[in-house]
């Protein structure tokens, strides 16, 4: 019953791969869109990237059906840090909770805070770093070095802190707050385009013809700086992903019993001598996907990027 | 250029004064104090109030920061409750234990970094420049905890070669001699500082790789190829040293992601460093040490850039003219 | 996280953690120890140690400890009756703020009679007053002190190379690696059996488990379940299990947050009851422990005189427990809780995270809890955050390790009535009754001590019906060491009271030890 359900989601995963191909080398009008996404094709390892994403993703949302256990249930007390068989894939952790399920379930977990949180500061990153670029002058210089200030101090020491600080925190705060600290890259990135595109013709231009400067933003500052957000946002999840995972790791992310990468290592760290299969799936899947988050980030700098060259 | 200095270290002085402010508002609106912590034991309330008043915890939030910003002002670092000395005592006895460990993890990584590149750049295109590469990417993209743990796994429980923790073996440590005391020390470098490289390594091979690849492109190196010279020879002499200025620069904004991943890794290495005690700093809410850790950790932080920034200009003479 | 423990402070009166207090216990010496007993009444039981004897004032409101002549300070001065006074004067400075300082509000003043004789003088008579005097001042050098302001002592040169008169001499301490002491061969009550104690200060079990077995270390503290396994393996390892005073136990909050009116779930004394009913103890608590793990009758353990073993409990039932909340009014929703009208049967758990044992127990709580419909959320918390939400009741239920009194009437300063008041920090969830309390008073104001056995245990059985908390299991001591370490007997209070007496290795030639210490086991 569950081959079939893995079945079904291996060839959902082959359409969807298959779709992508198609529009990529599809005839017809060039896109920009289809010339990125053709660029893109022709790395296999960011091919390899996406369509492992593709299969995190699918695998996480269909989580429930593909699970063999029901990820919080403690089997019996027989079980607890039983190693991996045919029944049991993963082994289970020292309750006796089915690893693997767990670790399904914690991929959806640690994926959606991943998103959410990655949104979140894309977005802060964008709109703090166009506005300190666009008005400019001492506004700009105050702005930047708070970002000085907040890029200091390691990301994790501050996320140590706040966690710990205020403690225990809710899954929609540890999203704000890992969103919150994550978008100080971003904004110092989009404020050197938007101050490299300040200086064009058609800013200078769309200015004498007496555009307000929202418009401006909006119509030609915005989708200029989109490609290198992309890149970062793509770069983002993998850092925030494994932020997540730290933090859950230090037993101040994600609270018992909802899995998530993170506490389920922290949950096999005591045990690591005696039940390593506790703390060492999730973390491969922790690798997989930051891996495929950075080799697709590196796939669609080349691809969107005009001015690179092929390496 | 000694403008340039000085606008960067007033600067940096800006962006000090922003974290220490940040710190201190961070600590004092989260809830507890230090007399909170006191684990499962309770102490008599008179005490506990008696430590507030001399450390001002009782005093409004404002005259808190006043207190502490005229402190700093004055060199004065503050006392640690928790481990009952002046905050400075214990930098001193801390942030080398960190420094040691990142400047070795720094120069290892580097060398690694740079060999790896400069192979990956004369090789470019082939299967050991791909494997290369997604082998430090793999590194690279690993969570730095986990690597630890992993390398705990590996080589200290399936294979007991290396210790997990600590700084020297201590009950044998009396009986050695210098040398022997130095090998124990280094073994106990081995896993954190191998962390610390793995982790690293494959951002800086990336930009070496990069940076050999411009300079390969430029016209020199194509005339010195026209001109027969030999391709180790044109790495050796064109290349390489043209493109080692650019990753010079990169060792002072590395500073940030290693003192970032030697904070996990001290902690699961139980590691003595800026790291452990900032995050003991944090669990017991000593707010002097805690803010002037990562105070340090930020300085260093500011230090480094500052530091790339220079030698950015001193390599680029259309700068260093101004 | 689990974090180190290196010592804060080796000045006794300024040192609050536990590893301070272990170094402190074979540096300096008290007038008198507690014997093996852990009687705190009167001067029975009590053992010599830098006092060889001690006299009564016929009205008992005096006591005057005679100074063993050959007692002196490791550099070489001898240990005067002026070094008492100055240490009672230093326990209770107010600049000093020594968490000992309480403790002696009964007392009056301390004189020197004569050169080895020092006098303590008392506001008044009470059971406790020779425990107060003689055990809990640990005796400073004046000679090396006494110059030193009060407000100054805590960054004193000192601290950091203390001076005492006991067994053990201090010779370094590397902050968060090592403390380091030798045998002081001219010791006054005789040489210690050791030559050298080395705490190896270990950030978590891990570290401290792996320096046993690679022969770092040969001594620690603390083993979890699965390293009493891994120590069966080694032929040279051995596990030793000790008495403990800690007990563990699930507060209720029978009061709403921050205490406005009874709490809509947990003020029910039947709920409460129910739901202890749900937890199968002896399950939960052989999954985190060994099979040694005794469970929990109530707020005390087992190395308590009035502990009783055939004390009732609440038995495991949960069919009870449904049939029991069912009769409440609680009933089963399609969500698998239960509710009450619109309240649903659900509460938190303050649970600290620095404890990887409480952590994983709490997680089997909440499964025994949901079999039974209710729902229990879990607060990982570190332990300020835990106190501070406790001293403003700001709680549901919080998952509490208390490390108990010698004496059984400190149960009174816990759990009574009296001590239920808003900002405080004992009996924070509110139990309250007069019964109890009643009988407590009475066992305290006793004649005799079998008469005062028998009401405690009256007292106990009221609280324990009560259900005011979930009693799970008693501090689970068990320690790993060489098979060549010869432990003197571990005192349930200290296990290092006799740190002393320990022995390594067979016949005289005793060869240095080092303890492993390990935080966060517990």
């Amino acid at each position: 019953m569950l081959a079939i359900r893995w079945l079904c989601a291996a060839a959902l995963i082959a359409a969807l791969c298959a779709a992508l191909r198609r529009f990529a080398h599809g005839s017809g009008r060039t896109s920009r869109a289809r010339v990125v996404l053709a660029r893109y094709a022709s790395h296999p390892s960011a091919v390899i990237a996406l369509v492992a994403l593709i299969v995190l993703y699918v695998v996480s949302a269909f989580s429930p059906w593909l699970a063999t256990h029901d990820p919080i249930e403690i089997l019996a007390q027989a079980l607890a840090n039983h190693p991996p068989s045919r029944e049991l894939l993963f082994g289970t952790d020292f309750a006796g909770r089915d690893v693997f399920s767990r670790v399904l379930y914690g991929t959806r977990i640690s994926l959606s805070v991943a998103l959410l949180a990655t949104s979140i500061s894309v977005v802060l990153g964008t709109a703090y770093g166009a506005t300190a670029g666009f008005i400019g002058g001492t506004l700009d210089t105050v702005m930047m070095r708070l970002v000085d200030a907040f890029l200091s101090i390691p990301r994790i020491v501050l996320l140590i802190a706040i966690g710990t600080l205020w403690a225990p925190l809710s899954i929609t705060s540890l999203i704000l707050i890992l969103g919150l600290t994550a978008w100080f890259g971003t904004s110092r990135l989009v404020r050197a385009e938007v101050l490299s595109l300040k200086e064009r013709e058609m800013v200078a231009a769309a200015r004498a013809l007496g555009a307000r400067d929202l418009a401006i933003v909006r119509r030609h500052l915005l989708p200029n700086v989109l490609s290198p957000v992309i890149v970062a946002a793509t770069l983002g999840v993998a850092g925030v992903i494994v932020n997540e995972a730290a933090l859950s790791f230090l037993g101040i992310g994600i609270p018992d019993p909802t899995p998530s990468l993170g506490n389920i290592i922290h949950d096999g760290t005591p045990y690591l001598a005696t039940a390593w299969w506790v703390a060492l799936f999730p973390g491969i899947v922790l690798v997989i996907t930051a891996l495929a988050c950075n080799l697709a980030g590196d796939g669609l700098r080349d691809a969107m990027d005009p001015r690179q060259v092929d390496r | 250029m000694r403008r340039l200095l000085a606008g960067r270290l007033l600067q940096g002085l800006a962006v000090l004064w922003v974290v220490a402010t940040l710190t201190f508002v961070l600590l004092h609106i989260a809830p507890g104090d230090p007399y909170s912590y006191q684990g499962d034991r309770r102490v008599a309330p008179e005490v506990v109030a008696h430590w507030r008043h001399v450390y001002c915890l009782d005093r409004p939030l404002a005259a808190q920061y006043a207190c502490y910003l005229g402190s700093l002002a004055r060199g004065d670092l503050g006392f640690s409750i928790s481990q009952s000395r002046p905050v400075r005592e214990i930098l001193v006895d801390y942030v080398p234990r960190t420094l040691e460990l990142m400047s070795l993890g720094l120069i290892l990584s580097f060398a690694v970094g740079i060999a790896l590149g400069v192979l990956e750049a004369r090789h470019r295109g082939t299967f050991a420049d791909w494997g290369s590469r997604g082998i430090a990417l793999f590194f690279y993209s690993m969570p730095d905890f986990w690597l630890a743990l992993m390398l705990a796994l590996v080589f200290a429980y399936w294979l007991p070669i290396f210790p997990i923790s600590g700084i020297e073996n201590v009950i044998a440590a009396p009986t050695y001699s210098g040398w022997q005391r130095l090998a124990d020390h280094l073994r106990h470098l081995v896993l954190p500082v191998t962390a610390l490289v793995l982790m690293t390594c494959a951002a800086i091979a990336r930009f070496q790789r990069a940076a050999m690849l411009d300079v390969i492109r430029l016209e020199f190196v194509v005339a010195a190829r026209a001109k027969g010279v030999s391709e180790s020879a044109i790495t050796r002499h064109h290349v390489l040293r043209n493109a080692l200025l650019p990753i010079i620069t990169l060792a002072g904004l590395m500073l940030p992601m290693l003192l970032g991943g030697a904070v996990l890794v001290e902690l699961v290495f139980s590691w003595p460093g800026m790291g452990f005690i900032t995050a003991m700093a944090v669990g017991s809410r000593d707010y002097a040490l805690v803010t002037s850790s990562v105070l340090v950790t930020s300085a260093l932080v500011v230090a480094g850039t500052i530091a790339a920034d220079l030698l950015y200009a001193l390599a680029d003479p259309r700068v260093r003219a101004k | 996280m689990t974090l180190p423990a290196d010592a804060d402070n080796l000045l006794p009166p300024l040192s609050t953690n536990e590893t301070s207090g272990q170094v402190d216990a074979v540096l300096f010496e008290k007038l008198a120890e507690v014997g093996d007993s852990l009687n705190v009444v009167g001067d029975a039981g009590f053992r010599p140690s830098l006092a060889d004897s001690w006299t009564w004032a016929p009205d008992s409101l005096s006591i005057a400890f005679h100074l063993d002549p050959k007692a002196h300070w490791q550099d070489g001065v001898p240990v005067r009756a002026a070094d008492v006074v100055y240490s009672y004067r230093v326990n209770t400075s107010k600049d000093v703020g020594s968490s000992v300082g309480p403790l002696l509000a009964g007392i009056d003043s301390v004189t020197a009679a004569d050169s080895v004789t020092a006098v303590f003088w008392f506001h008044a008579r009470s059971l406790e007053q020779f425990l107060n005097a003689g055990t809990q001042i640990r005796v400073l050098p004046a000679h090396l002190l006494g110059n030193v302001p009060d407000s100054a002592l805590k960054t004193a040169a000192f601290d950091r190379n203390p001076v005492g008169s006991g067994p053990y001499r201090f010779v370094r301490w590397v902050s968060g690696s090592t403390i380091e002491v030798v045998a002081d061969s001219t010791y006054h009550r005789g040489r210690p059996k050791i030559d050298r104690i080395i705490w190896s200060i270990a950030a978590n079990p891990d570290a401290a488990m792996l320096r046993l077995f690679s022969g770092e270390a040969n001594f620690t503290e603390v083993l979890r379940k699965q390293d009493v396994a891994e120590i069966g393996k080694h032929p040279n390892l051995k596990a030793v299990h000790y008495p403990s005073m800690t007990v563990f136990y699930v507060r209720f909050n029978e009061r709403s947050r921050g205490w406005h009116g009874p709490h809509p779930v947990l003020g029910d004394r039947d709920v409460r009851r129910a739901l202890t009913m749900a937890i199968d103890r002896k399950r939960a608590v052989s999954t985190v422990f060994d099979s040694s793990a005794k469970l929990a009758l109530g707020p005390f353990t087992s190395a308590l005189s009035t502990y009783d073993p055939a004390l009732p409990r609440i038995p495991y039932a949960p069919d009870s427990a449904s049939a029991i909340l069912e009769r409440r009014g609680w009933v089963m929703g399609k969500d698998g809780i239960r509710h009450k009208g619109d309240v649903p049967l659900r509460f938190s758990l303050l649970v600290p995270g620095t404890s990887t044992q409480r952590q994983q127990m709490s997680v089997l709580l909440q499964d025994m809890l949901k079999q039974v419909g209710a729902r229990l959320d879990l607060e990982h918390v570190d332990f300020p955050t835990m106190n501070d939400r406790m001293e403003k009741h700001d709680f549901d239920a919080a998952f509490e390790g208390m490390t108990i009194d010698a004496t059984p009437s400190g149960i009174r300063q816990e759990w009574s009535t009296s001590a239920a008041r808003a900002g405080g920090t004992s009996n924070t969830g509110y139990y309250s009754n007069p019964a109890f309390d009643a009988l407590i008073d009475s066992a305290v104001a006793a004649s005799n001590a079998k008469e005062a056995i028998s009401q405690y245990r009256r007292a106990y059985t009221t609280l324990i019906a009560d259900a005011p908390a979930i009693w799970l299991y008693e501090g689970n001591a068990v320690a790993g060491m060489g098979t060549n370490v010869h432990p003197a007997h571990m005192r349930a209070d200290m296990w290092w009271a006799h740190l002393a007496d320990w022995s390594i290795g067979d016949g005289p030639a005793a060869k240095g030890a080092s303890v492993a210490l390990a935080a966060g086991a517990h």
